[in-house]
């Protein structure tokens, strides 16, 4: 027990340490990891529940609101520790060590396991609780025992998402040990399960929107795949002890199968997952040169294409881009008539918000330096200088983001009929916010590297830089937004426009600026970190 | 063609890990740089690869200042840590065209050394396939193939010997005495002392951050072995 207790604190902490940067200064704990996972599930709940649970007690259907974020709580906890199962249960870089070591691969696997379900427990408890206390809130029936029932629930509902995370980790990393094109193989899958969610949570928003209608829908949907849900709300509703004891069994028993089978079989999957085979045809061709800008632009290009979390965590704005766009052409007729009701609403700086919001989930350069790990030490002593080796880096940055953003742009500006100096203040604006998010980046990863993390996967998701250099530049679109309130009667949408602007050109400035004093330095500091 | 003159690092909070460090590498000499674990080695040779910022003494290759002409001692240099990692992204002769692009290697040039390299370390066939695919072995034949493709005046290697087979480390030396017959020089840090005995011209014995003991191989050695020249200079208190 004491083995397997301090295999669980050494495999929870590793999961926690994905967003520690630093040893004094500037460290985030991992209490400061969890409370940030607590504090998103909390808003997301928050948010959720609250414009649900109104429209839901007007049609006397308040019991779905827990229907509804406990399938929230699942997805949540899926998508928070997808990659984490893929890296700490499967692909852990200590493999070798621990299955040296006096403990059972079984021990192994379940205190992985049960890391991964203690992280996931954080955001199922947090996302259920104020769910929770609003639908007590709404006069929701049950009483107050309702949250000590969905406390207990949550444990077992938790089962879920780590189950869910076990077997799709399971998947990415046999396809990522077995395929030539593996890294392809691994990101469609992971963009197939993001247009599952996205799907999920689409029909999720048209829910809240059209909640009558979307009654039956929803529980015909509950009635099947969607039951464990079902029981959860009605047992805690009703205080129904058989419902709830139906639902633990339908979470805990195919959790146990799960992971018994594969903790059964740990050794030989974690065998076979590593083993890799190498080609030994090769046949040395004409080779050239391409100068050293190329080269490191390449070699940005093959990490990025070649590491999938990398492409899916900083790749889904580059396709809302034209997504959006090709919506908005398919809906122009729709686009037109509303825009004829809303009587000459001006609609280009609210474009900007959804343009640069876009733009801003695409932090490439955010964990850039991070992924170069213990590789530094290649670029450190090349004969570069490390204004050209940072300036690639941005460069990679700008290449992949300017063709989407100019796709996109287009048929915006096609299908809402923007006026020609509209068009040209929306380009030069979102080119603007593309070319101030790209040094931002790089200057916030090169503040806070992680250089030390157990693999890519929690680099480019849940490291202090990934999140900070995405979140911040959403920070500025917030406050676009708001200026929309506030400028957009006196200035007219051009004027606004042009304020946006002014504005993103002092970002880009500053943020260029910081990043040609401070970069070089940081770069060369990087070692001793 | 390697002047280090009053080199001193201190990392923060803690003692100085080299102290007032002065020792000259001439063209075609094999160096050999020897101590216990943690006393100087790996941040004096970081430091001449340019891989780590210093602020006391100086050290030039072949005239270039590492501080304020670092790219050009750079470009002299090839430097290979003692476990060297390499981007498994990228396949090997993916990796080779980077540090070729990097070094700006001609085209021919490269391709004839790759060539030369990649059949004598038995790797061709591998080039291929992705790095991460690589056993240990190879990867360090790689990197080290990476280095000598550079054709370098200074040769930077901290324990190069650790991870390679019989036959490659055979290669390797051969390769040292080549590259030395051309002018350049080999500076290594190593704790295999029979194979700093057998190789070295000359070489330096450190102990906590300072120089206890530098000279010709053979004079050092005297009638004795390294070895116990080596455990000798440990015991007797000095540093």
């Amino acid at each position: 027990m004491a083995k397997f207790l301090a295999l669980l604190k050494l495999n929870f902490r590793a999961l926690l340490s994905a967003i520690r940067v630093g040893r004094k200064k500037r460290s985030f704990s991992g209490i400061g990891a969890l409370a940030l996972l607590a504090g998103l599930s909390l808003y997301i709940s928050g948010v959720y529940s609250s414009l649900l649970a109104g429209q839901l007690a007007a049609v006397g259907a308040l019991p779905l609101l827990l229907v509804l974020m406990s399938l929230v709580a699942v997805l949540l906890g899926f998508f928070f520790s997808l990659f984490a199962a893929q890296g700490v249960v499967y692909g852990a870089k200590d493999n070798d060590l621990m299955l040296s070591l006096p403990i059972s691969p079984f021990t192994l696997m379940l205190s992985r396991t049960l890391a991964l379900y203690l992280e996931n427990l954080v955001s199922t408890v947090f996302v259920l609780l104020p769910a929770g206390v609003i639908y007590l809130w709404y006069g929701g029936p049950g009483g107050w025992a309702v949250l000590p029932l969905l406390l207990v629930s949550a444990l077992f509902l938790n089962l879920l998402p780590t189950l869910l995370t076990l077997i799709i980790g399971f998947v990415l990393a046999w396809l990522s040990g077995r395929f030539s094109r593996k890294a392809l193989a691994s990101t469609l899958l992971q963009l197939l399960l993001l247009a599952l969610i996205l799907v999920g949570s689409f029909w999720l928003s048209s829910s809240i929107n059209n909640v009558e209608t979307a009654v039956p829908a929803i529980l015909s949907f509950f009635q099947g795949w969607g039951r464990p849900f079902l029981l959860l709300a009605e047992g805690v509703s009703g205080g129904n002890l058989l419902q709830l004891a139906a639902l633990w069994a339908l979470c805990l028993v195919p959790f146990l199968v799960v992971v018994w089978l594969l903790a059964w079989q740990y050794k030989a999957i974690i065998t076979r997952l590593s083993t890799h085979r190498t080609r030994s045809d090769y046949k040395l061709g004409k080779l050239s040169s391409s100068g050293q800008l190329g080269a490191l632009l390449r070699k940005e290009a093959r990490r990025w294409f070649g590491t999938p979390s990398y492409v899916f965590n900083t790749g889904i704005g580059l396709l809302l881009l034209p997504g959006a766009g090709v919506a908005a052409l398919i809906y122009r007729e729709s686009i037109a008539q509303f825009l004829e009701m809303a009587g000459g609403l001006a609609l280009a700086p609210l474009l900007l918000a959804g343009v640069t919001f876009c733009l801003s989930t695409v932090a490439i350069t955010g964990s850039s330096i991070s992924l170069e790990g213990k590789q530094l030490w290649l670029l450190q002593c090349a004969p570069v200088p490390v204004t050209t080796i940072l300036g690639m880096k941005v460069a990679f940055q700008l290449l992949v983001i300017l063709p989407c953003l100019a796709v996109g742009w287009l048929m915006l500006c096609l299908a809402f009929a923007l006026a020609p100096a509209e068009w040209v203040l929306l380009l030069v604006d979102g080119l603007l916010f593309a070319l101030m998010c790209a040094p931002f980046g790089l200057w916030i990863n090169l503040h806070f590297p992680k250089l030390d993390a157990v693999n890519d996967a929690v680099v480019v998701k849940q490291s202090a830089s990934a999140m900070l250099s995405t979140f911040l530049p959403m920070v500025l679109v917030l406050l676009l937004f708001l200026l929309w309130f506030f400028l957009l009667e006196p200035l007219g949408s051009v004027g606004l426009l042009l304020v946006y602007a002014v504005i993103l050109a002092a970002a880009a400035v500053l943020s260029f600026l910081a990043l040609v004093r401070q970069g070089p330095a940081l770069f060369r500091s990087l070692e001793e970190k | 063609m390697l002047h280090i003159e009053h080199f001193s690092k201190s990392y923060p909070g803690h003692k100085r890990a080299v102290d007032d460090l002065s020792l000259h590498v001439a063209p075609g000499e094999i160096f050999g740089f020897i101590g216990h674990n943690g006393a100087g080695k790996t941040t004096t040779l970081r430091a001449v690869a340019g891989v780590m910022d210093f602020t006391e003494g100086t050290i030039t290759i072949d005239g270039h200042n590492v501080r304020t002409d670092a790219l050009a001692a750079k470009k002299v240099t090839a430097f290979l840590p003692d476990n060297p990692d390499l981007y498994e992204f990228l396949t090997g002769i993916q990796f080779l065209n980077f540090i070729a692009d990097l070094y700006e290697i001609s085209g021919d040039t490269r391709q004839n050394l790759i060539a030369k390299y990649g059949d004598a370390f038995q790797l061709t066939g591998n080039l291929g396939s992705p790095i991460g695919s690589y056993s240990h072995g190879m990867k360090q034949k790689l990197a080290l193939i990476s280095a000598l493709i550079r054709q370098p005046k200074l040769l930077i290697l901290d324990e190069p010997f650790v991870g390679l087979d019989p036959s490659a480390a055979h290669l390797l030396k051969q390769f040292w005495a080549e590259l030395c017959a051309a002018g350049s020089a080999v500076f290594f840090s190593t704790h295999v002392l029979e194979v700093a005995e057998k190789l070295c011209h000359r070489v330096a014995i450190i102990k906590q951050g300072k120089l206890i003991r530098m000279g010709n191989t053979a004079e050092l050695v005297g009638d004795s072995t390294l070895e116990d020249v080596f455990l000798e200079l440990e015991g007797d208190g000095h540093g």
